[in-house]
């Protein structure tokens, strides 16, 4: 008798060991088994993805509603869904030749949203002045306006670079020619996105967007864009963790915020528009930060040893995997080739974004206009396309 | 035979409400948060339409965190510890006998 109860007791002991060792390891092979095609970048995945973003650009503007609670917030995200969905939609019509007819009106669509009023409200906001109508002013009394600017012009970059009769070629010189002045004439080498706030991570947008409109125009910034990386490089990273800070001193550059994977993964994502090299640089910090949580991969928000919060920068920050630094992650690996991380944050993705394929596309129900767009632009990021 | 119709009853009713049941409503939730326009997580803060929308949205999540990867798990625990997998009562007679 006492035989069979110990056998009972050893038989759920198994069964327990056994349904935690499946759990542990089976949802995140699961879950990561479709993310071959995207890596590599098949067509009809990247189509797929494409579908699914395409959703938000033919809403209706008003349905793309968010409530933060902030304006400020609110306008910042409107203005980043879409440049993601030009980046996105750009980079797969440079990736397949047959996106492009399909692809090139939607990025112009997108272009055009961003250069609306409220592409731009939240800049105006702060700064009580247009950003499109102070590109003129003298370089050494203009202000930097990167909370708009940087981001627009990425997007008018790669409306430039698909070729043809780009419609917005005009504002793109514009303003890449007045960001180039202001980089020149800034003494500490970087801008203000806010008066008072200066962002590493907005600065590489703007960089990024000039160095973009040089391949797509031939024109040559070089030296401004090597001097902003050599002042991200020397003056804005945190020699231990290898990380961008997330915020530093207008004037001095000093810290004024730790160093964070939220803003190095996002400086990478859009520094991967400048080049391969630019970006490549701070792919080591981001892949140290790489981790797994029963297979799940994601990107440590902050330093060993650093613990905090998540914020509006980081989003939510679960057992230490900032959501995030773990989206825009994805675009550095895929850039890398290092198709293990990938796939590990590709399995995070697939859980929690709650991926939803109907009639050839795929939409992720948890991320709504923001965070569908954007999976979709980092999924499919290329280097220097 | 009574005890067999109770044994498959039982698995019937596990399987029902254990597996098909989370898996149709967390079905019905994303279909949900489609047409209503989800609940923005990626960036900030919960970030919604609606209160029934960061509801909805955190049912969701935790139905698919149960589906995906607890949902194998007690699978897999179940099969093994299942009543058909504990001794027969004729082995544990013959336990007894080892003793």
């Amino acid at each position: 008798m006492r035989v069979s109860r110990s056998r009972t007791w050893l038989l759920r002991l198994v069964g327990l060991a056994l349904g935690a060792a499946c759990s542990a390891t089976v949802p995140a092979r699961l879950c990561e088994r479709r993310a071959g095609p995207f890596f590599r970048g098949d067509l009809d995945a990247q189509r797929a993805l494409a579908r699914g973003a395409r959703d938000w650009l033919d809403a209706d503007a008003d349905a793309l509603a968010f409530h933060t609670g902030s304006p400020r917030f609110d306008g910042e995200w409107y203005l980043i869904v879409h440049m993601a969905a030009a980046l996105g939609f750009g980079q797969t019509a440079l990736e397949h030749d047959e996106l492009r007819a399909e692809h090139g009106p939607l990025v112009a669509r997108a272009a055009e949203r961003i250069l609306g009023p409220r592409g731009r409200a939240h800049d105006v906001d702060a700064w009580g002045e247009d950003p499109l109508a102070s590109l003129d002013a003298p370089p050494e009394r203009a202000h930097g306006h990167l909370a708009f600017l940087g981001y627009a012009n990425l997007a008018l970059s790669m409306e430039r670079r698909l070729g043809g009769d780009a419609p917005h070629a005009t504002v793109n010189d514009a303003i890449t020619a007045a960001l180039v002045r202001r980089f020149d004439a800034s003494p500490s080498g970087l801008l203000e996105s806010y008066p008072g706030e200066t962002y590493p991570a907005d600065g590489a947008a703007a960089i990024a967007s000039i160095a973009l409109h040089d391949r797509a125009t031939g024109q040559d910034h070089r030296a401004a864009v090597d001097r902003f990386l050599a002042t991200l490089r020397t003056r804005c990273t945190d020699p231990a963790s290898g990380l961008l800070y997330q915020r530093v001193d207008s004037t001095t550059l000093a810290a004024r915020d730790g160093a964070r994977a939220s803003g190095t993964a996002m400086a990478a994502f859009v520094l991967g528009y400048a080049g391969r090299d630019a970006a490549a640089a701070l792919w080591p910090a981001l892949a140290r930060q790489w981790d797994t949580v029963i297979g799940f991969g994601g990107v440590r928000e902050y330093p060993p040893g650093v613990g905090g919060r998540g914020d509006v920068d980081s989003g939510p920050v679960l057992l230490g995997l900032g959501v995030s630094a773990t989206a825009f992650g994805i675009a550095s690996a895929r850039r890398a080739g290092d198709e293990g991380r990938y796939r590990s944050a590709f399995a995070s993705a697939w859980l929690f974004g709650l991926p939803d394929e109907r009639g050839g596309a795929l939409r992720w129900a948890a991320g709504g206009s923001l965070g569908g767009v954007l999976l979709f632009a980092v999924l499919t990021a290329r280097s220097a396309p | 035979m009574s005890a067999a119709r109770t044994v498959v009853a039982r698995t019937v009713a596990a399987v029902a409400l254990g597996a098909a049941l989370p898996l149709l409503v967390q079905a019905e939730l994303v279909a949900w948060l489609g047409a209503h326009g989800a609940v923005t997580l990626m960036l900030g803060a919960a970030s919604g339409a609606s209160r029934t929308g960061v509801v909805v949205m955190a049912l969701a999540l935790a139905l698919r965190v149960y589906t995906m990867v607890l949902l194998p798990g007690l699978a897999v625990a179940w099969l093994v510890t299942r009543p058909g997998s504990a001794p027969e009562p004729r082995e544990a007679a013959s336990d007894e006998l080892t003793e």
